[in-house]
């Protein structure tokens, strides 16, 4: 493909532009940034990839930003081998115009002009290799893998000398992969139906397995049904044979049973005769002792009556000690009743006697009372009438001194006027006083001036004497005083101070008398209690007291009254002494005469006692011998009718006569019995015995095993018939038919897997060892262009999909991922051109490189301005465009045009 | 006169591998159903009664639906019938004859000819049974049971009910217990007995006068000559009372399935063509079994072709069975491939296919003890990928 001509309307920022450009050789397109370089590479790829009707974001960016207008791209081109001019309008108005230029002319429009381009394109544009070689501002300069670009591995078949290109292989291997895919994973592990079938034709196989096994069961088990019917048929016979030689031991057992019960019953009779032989004995021996019995009985019964007649005397002797000892018993009693009383008596007489002298003493206190309460009671009638207190004297003395005080150092103070009336009669008026002292005329007058004072000449003068302040006040407190001290004694009814004290000496002589007479009622009455001290100290003779002196006197009539109910008494008895001590004596006497009587009392209880369980034991004695006696005469005289009726029955010698008989009988039985036992040894009746039971064990043991081969064959017989039942044959057959088709249907499908496994290995390793023959002239071609760059040493590793590896300068190998900026760039621009030299011109496509080389020293620069621009050999008919905002970049790549974009 | 139905292994509950499972249970059920057919034979055909010589059951273990589902069919037969105890069904332990299963539900008018000598179908009609005991047999049990054996009484017919080889087909002498034809024949020529039924052969044969095999009513393999036949036999005793009497024996077919062997060289689309005739011009297809061999050169387009109207007709049919032994087909030389335009690295690959699929396979996986699937590749799986590449790109070329 070549581009010609170029023109945008109304695209982005562009309103109008048409670019026309060289069809070979380079072309820089230099203009200031946001000119719109970029965009005329986008609205040529729109209008060939975006019909005229698509809304495609991409479509509708070429919109401009400020303007309602509908974007317009034209272009004039060739593809293959035809001139094309092609213009579209998008969004608003949508037209597509097509001119065909050579050849045959043709002018088509809408969808015809669409096919007619798309049909085109198809055919000779190489799409991998349009967007490879086009170096965009936003990439890195990687090459795209261009192993899918038909263009250039048919370029590179050519250079390789080779056919590995094959158009259309794309597909195929895509047809291949998906054919594998349905019968296995991408790691290659089988799926879907061919793993279902293998699956399946697996578990077919197991049930064959099983199936058999199942029958190889059936068949061991008739193996052993037949096993079984053989061993009933050995061990019948045996059986018949054990039987017979049963039979034989039986009759010879049945000979030897004869021995054996003779000698049984021998040995039975002779048994017999002993015991019927120690019976007569027994019976012997019984009337021997029934006679001894009844001798023994009546001695008893004598030696019984003996002994009751002892015990009755003496039951009579300890009867009698016994009244003896009941009589002593009750004295003693009478004894202790009488010390009692005494001891009474002697009590209540000294009682009385503690209670006069108790009187006496009351009487006396009261008497001492009273006399005490008079003397109290006089006592305060001396008390004065108007007591003072020493306080009160002490007060109005204090007062009298103050007062005297006063008076003097006023009098020292005051002044004394003399009036001496010269002729009227002048009146002198001290303070307040109603009247003056006249003084009459010549008179000659002295007054102290202790008040203010008035000296009045009637009818001339009045002088005024004035005192002063100090003096004024103290004549003032001097009659204020004056006036108290008159008061308090007028008050006590005394003449002066020294009365009053005389006053306060007599009340307290008088208040000492009545508090000494108080004290000594409280000695004397403190031992009745507080109460009573204090009702005698208020002058009353106590109430308590006279009460008990009351009570004693009654305590004592009421005892005299007391013996005067019984005056009998103290004349039949000592007589009662008259003083204390000598009572209490006669107490202490009847008390211990009362003890005595006490003792003598228990004393004659205990001999009571005795006395009467001996009696009480003799009585129970006597009345148990005589039960006893009773008793043995009644059967003693039922053993004498005893012994008489069986004497009658069978006489003593009989009875001895028959057990000699019986014992010759025994003898004769015991000789029988040693010769049976001698037949028994000879008949060897254990051997016997032994082969009989050995004849049996054989039986039984024959039959048991019948038995048990009976038991096993029916238990197998039953198996056998179950399992026939089952159709297991059958059910193998038909596992084995369902395995067959299971493996027929594994079959199919592992024949399309395997054939599409195989395919695909086979495509894949073809494809592979072309891609790596394509390696070759491809790094040839770059490495060419690179040495003019880089130098000699310059070398690239090209990968199998024909992408760029390493690139390696002066020996140092880089991987292309680890390159610097501007030598991926460089190495990027550089592959372009191999690719663009290296394809066949007329279906090559233009370089493109938007914006590069910004990274580039100065030298490299120049290098690949050098290259760029070569135009020899291959070089020629690449077309190459170059945009760029710095023209001085490209400046020196040699046979430039240059076309400068404006806005 | 004396008119029945000989017959004999029916080999209820036979299994073939080739069928498939649905296949198996038609294949399974014809073989019950064709005792009915065989019940309305006898009747149509005024038989008396309808003798079976042996194998009636392909084994001795069989399920009980099987057995029922025969007993059934039975039943349906409205004159006597007589089993006789083959090879395949012997009287030995485990014997299907004596499962309690039979005892039960054995319809009255259903014989088992289970004791060697005379049974006695009607007066006048007697038939001599040998029944095998075992499964092998050690000496000819027909022998002994003819030696046992009085003449019969005048005017009564009787017939032979054996199974198993005779003689004078056992070349080899692999059988120790096959039949003596010569005791047969002198056997029918002194009037002991008037016909002599065989079974165990399942083709249908007329070892001499007298002496048949009925065949299998239905057929069982490919190798059989005309199998699917019951003979309608009518015996007439001999008028004098001694020497043989007059048999006349009518083959019916009865038979449902066929086994069909095509075995065709392909080497074009004419072949081809014919082939595709031929197995559409089958009748009752369903019930048609097929063993295909095909030997021949084929190209790509062609072998692709075969193979899609094998496809189409092994849908149809009961079975296609084709046995890699029995196929030979090569690959023509590379014309459709070159057809097809395949140019670079594609060319190269399918070079190397191509030579892969001159060589030979493995070893075949029939022969083995079991077949294994995903096999590394060789020449067959080579062709078979050729064969997918071709259609690949015929379908992706534009």
């Amino acid at each position: 493909m070549r581009l010609h001509r170029l023109t945008l309307r109304d695209v982005k920022g562009v309103r109008e532009r048409t670019v026309d450009l060289p069809d070979e050789g380079v072309v820089v397109l230099e203009g200031p940034n946001e000119v719109g370089k970029t965009t005329m590479l986008e609205a040529f790829d729109a209008l060939l990839r975006y019909k005229a009707s698509s809304r495609a974001a991409e479509v509708r960016a070429l919109q401009p930003v400020d303007r309602d207008e509908a974007p317009f791209v034209e272009a004039e081109f060739t593809v293959g081998s035809t001139r094309l001019r092609f213009a579209k309008r998008w969004l608003r108005q949508p037209s597509t115009t097509l001119h065909v230029l050579s050849g045959r002319p043709e002018q088509l429009t809408g969808d015809q002009a669409q096919q007619r381009v798309d049909a085109l394109l198809q055919q000779h544009l190489d799409r991998t290799l349009f967007d490879a070689l086009r170096y965009t501002q936003a990439g890195d300069g990687t090459v795209a893998p261009l192993v899918a670009s038909t263009v250039l591995t048919e370029a590179l078949d050519a250079a390789a000398g080779a056919s590995q290109h094959a158009d259309g292989a794309d597909a195929i291997l895509d047809a291949v992969e998906k054919e594998y895919r349905l019968y296995f994973t991408p790691t290659g592990r089988p799926t879907g139906d061919y793993r279902a079938a293998m699956t399946r034709h697996t578990q077919a196989q197991q049930d064959v397995v099983e199936a058999h096994r199942r029958v190889e069961e059936a068949r061991e088990l008739l193996d052993r049904h037949q096993a079984a019917r053989r061993r009933v048929a050995e061990v019948e016979p045996r059986l018949a044979a054990a039987q017979a030689a049963l039979e034989q031991a039986e009759d010879a057992d049945a000979r030897v049973e004869l021995v054996v019960s003779a000698h049984r019953e021998a040995v039975e009779r002779s048994a017999q005769a002993q015991e019927l032989h120690r019976a007569a004995e027994r019976g012997v021996e019984q009337r021997r002792a029934l006679a001894q019995e009844q001798q023994d009985l009546a001695a008893s019964l004598a030696r019984a009556r003996a002994a009751q007649q002892q015990d009755a005397r003496a039951a009579e002797v300890r009867g009698t000690a016994s009244v003896a000892a009941e009589e002593e018993l009750a004295r003693a009693a009478t004894a202790v009743e009488e010390s009692t009383v005494a001891l009474d008596e002697a009590r209540a007489h000294a009682d009385h006697l503690a209670d006069v002298r108790e009187l006496a003493s009351v009487e006396e206190l009261f008497a001492h009372t009273t006399a005490l309460v008079g003397d109290l009671d006089r006592a305060r009638e001396a008390l004065p009438a108007r007591p003072v207190t020493r306080e009160t004297a002490r007060g109005l003395r204090r007062l009298q001194d103050r007062y005297d005080a006063l008076v003097a150092q006023h009098s020292a103070a005051t002044p004394v006027v003399e009036v001496e009336s010269l002729g009227a009669s002048i009146e002198v008026t001290v303070g307040q006083r109603e009247r003056g002292t006249a003084v009459g005329a010549g008179e000659r007058g002295r007054v102290s001036v202790s008040h203010d004072t008035t000296v009045e000449i009637p009818g001339q003068a009045r002088l005024r004497i004035f005192l002063h302040e100090e003096a004024l006040g103290r004549a003032s407190e001097i009659h204020g005083l004056q006036e108290q001290l008159a008061a308090a004694l007028s008050d006590l009814g005394a003449a002066d101070v020294d009365g009053v004290d005389a006053l306060a000496d007599a009340t307290e002589a008088a208040e000492s008398a009545v508090r000494e007479r108080q004290g000594e009622l409280g000695a004397l009455l403190r031992p009745f209690g507080a109460a009573v001290a204090a009702e005698a100290a208020r002058g009353a003779v106590p109430g308590a007291i006279d009460e008990r002196v009351e009570l004693a006197r009654r305590r004592v009539r009421e005892h005299r009254q007391g013996l005067g109910d019984r005056p009998g008494q103290a004349e039949q008895g000592e007589a009662l002494p008259s003083d204390e001590p000598a009572a209490r004596a006669a107490v202490d006497r009847a008390t211990a005469a009362l003890r005595a009587a006490r003792e003598r009392h228990r004393a004659a209880g205990s001999v009571a006692a005795t006395t009467r369980q001996e009696v009480a034991a003799l009585t129970r004695r006597l009345d148990h011998a005589q039960g006893r006696i009773d008793a043995d005469s009644a059967r003693w005289e039922a053993l004498g009718q005893h012994l008489a009726s069986v004497r009658a029955e069978r006489p003593d010698d009989q009875l001895v006569a028959d057990a000699q008989a019986w014992a010759e009988r025994a003898r004769a039985a015991a000789v029988q019995v040693s010769q049976a036992e001698a037949a028994l040894v000879a008949a060897d009746v254990a051997a016997v015995r032994a082969a009989l039971s050995r004849a049996r064990d054989e039986v039984q043991s024959a039959a048991a095993e019948r038995d048990d081969a009976r038991a096993a064959l029916h238990t197998l017989a039953g198996q056998v018939e179950m399992v026939a039942g089952e159709g297991r044959q059958e059910l193998y057959d038909l596992a084995v038919a369902d395995l067959g088709d299971a493996e027929r249907e594994l079959r199919a499908v592992d024949r399309r897997a395997r054939a599409a496994r195989h395919l695909r290995e086979s495509l894949t390793q073809h494809r592979d060892a072309a891609h790596r023959l394509y390696v070759r002239p491809y790094t040839q071609a770059i490495e060419q262009l690179g040495q003019r760059v880089y130098g000699p040493s310059f070398r690239v590793t090209v990968a199998e999909d024909l992408s760029l590896a390493a690139r390696t300068v002066d020996g140092v190998t880089v991987p292309y991922a680890q390159l610097s900026g501007g030598a991926k760039e460089q190495l990027g621009i550089l592959a372009r051109l191999a690719v663009a030299r290296l394809v066949d011109p007329e279906h090559g496509v233009p370089v493109v490189i938007d914006d590069a080389l910004g990274y580039s020293d100065p030298v490299r620069l120049r290098q690949m301005s050098q290259v760029l621009g070569a135009a020899d050999g291959d070089a020629a008919g690449v077309q190459v465009i170059l945009l760029t905002c710095t023209p001085e970049r490209y400046a020196s790549i040699p046979h430039v045009r240059t076309v400068r974009l404006t806005a | 006169m004396v008119r029945f139905v000989h017959t004999a292994d029916w080999q209820i509950g036979m299994t073939r591998r080739f069928l498939s499972p649905e296949a198996q249970a038609r294949f399974a059920a014809a073989r019950i159903d064709v005792v009915r057919r065989l019940g309305r034979l006898a009747s149509d055909e005024g038989c008396d009664f309808v003798l079976v010589c042996g194998d009636v059951f392909e084994h001795d273990q069989l399920t009980p639906q099987t057995l029922r589902r025969t007993l059934e069919a039975l039943r349906a037969v409205e004159v006597p019938v007589y089993l006789l105890p083959g090879n395949h069904d012997h009287l030995g332990p485990m014997s299907v004859w004596s499962t309690s299963l039979m005892s039960e539900e054995l319809p009255d008018h259903v014989h088992v000819l289970d004791r060697p000598g005379v049974h006695e179908v009607r007066p006048g009609v007697e038939i001599v049974a040998v029944p095998w005991q075992g499964k092998h047999p050690q000496e000819d049990l027909v022998g002994p049971v003819l030696d046992d054996l009085s003449d019969p009484a005048e005017g009564t017919v009787r017939v032979l009910a054996a199974h198993g080889i005779v003689d004078l087909l056992d070349q080899e002498r692999r059988h120790r217990a096959a039949i003596p034809t010569d005791v047969l024949r002198s056997s029918l020529d002194s009037g002991l007995v008037h016909y002599v039924g065989l079974g165990d052969r399942h083709s249908r044969t007329e070892v001499a006068d007298g002496i048949w095999y009925s065949g299998a009513p239905e057929p069982t393999a490919w190798r059989e000559v005309s199998p699917g036949d019951a003979l309608v036999v009518e015996v007439e005793p001999p008028a004098s009372g001694r020497g043989r009497g007059t048999v006349r024996v009518t083959p019916h077919h009865v038979a449902a399935w066929s086994f069909v062997t095509v075995e065709r060289r392909v080497d074009g689309d004419a072949d081809i063509d014919a082939l595709d005739a031929e197995l559409a011009a089958l009748p009752d297809k369903d019930r048609v079994l097929v063993h295909l061999g095909l030997r021949g050169t084929l190209g790509l387009a062609q072998h692709a072709r075969l193979e899609e109207l094998l496809a189409r007709h092994e849908d149809v049919l009961g079975a296609l069975h084709r046995p890699p032994q029995h196929s030979d087909l090569v690959l023509a030389g590379d014309d459709d491939i070159a057809e097809l335009g395949l140019g670079g690295f594609l060319a190269s690959a399918v070079e190397d296919m191509r030579s892969m699929a001159g060589t030979g396979d493995q070893p075949d996986p029939e022969d083995e003890a079991a077949f294994a699937a995903g096999r590394p590749d060789d020449g067959s799986s080579a062709r078979d990928a050729l064969q997918l590449l071709y259609r690949l790109a015929r379908g992706g070329a534009r």
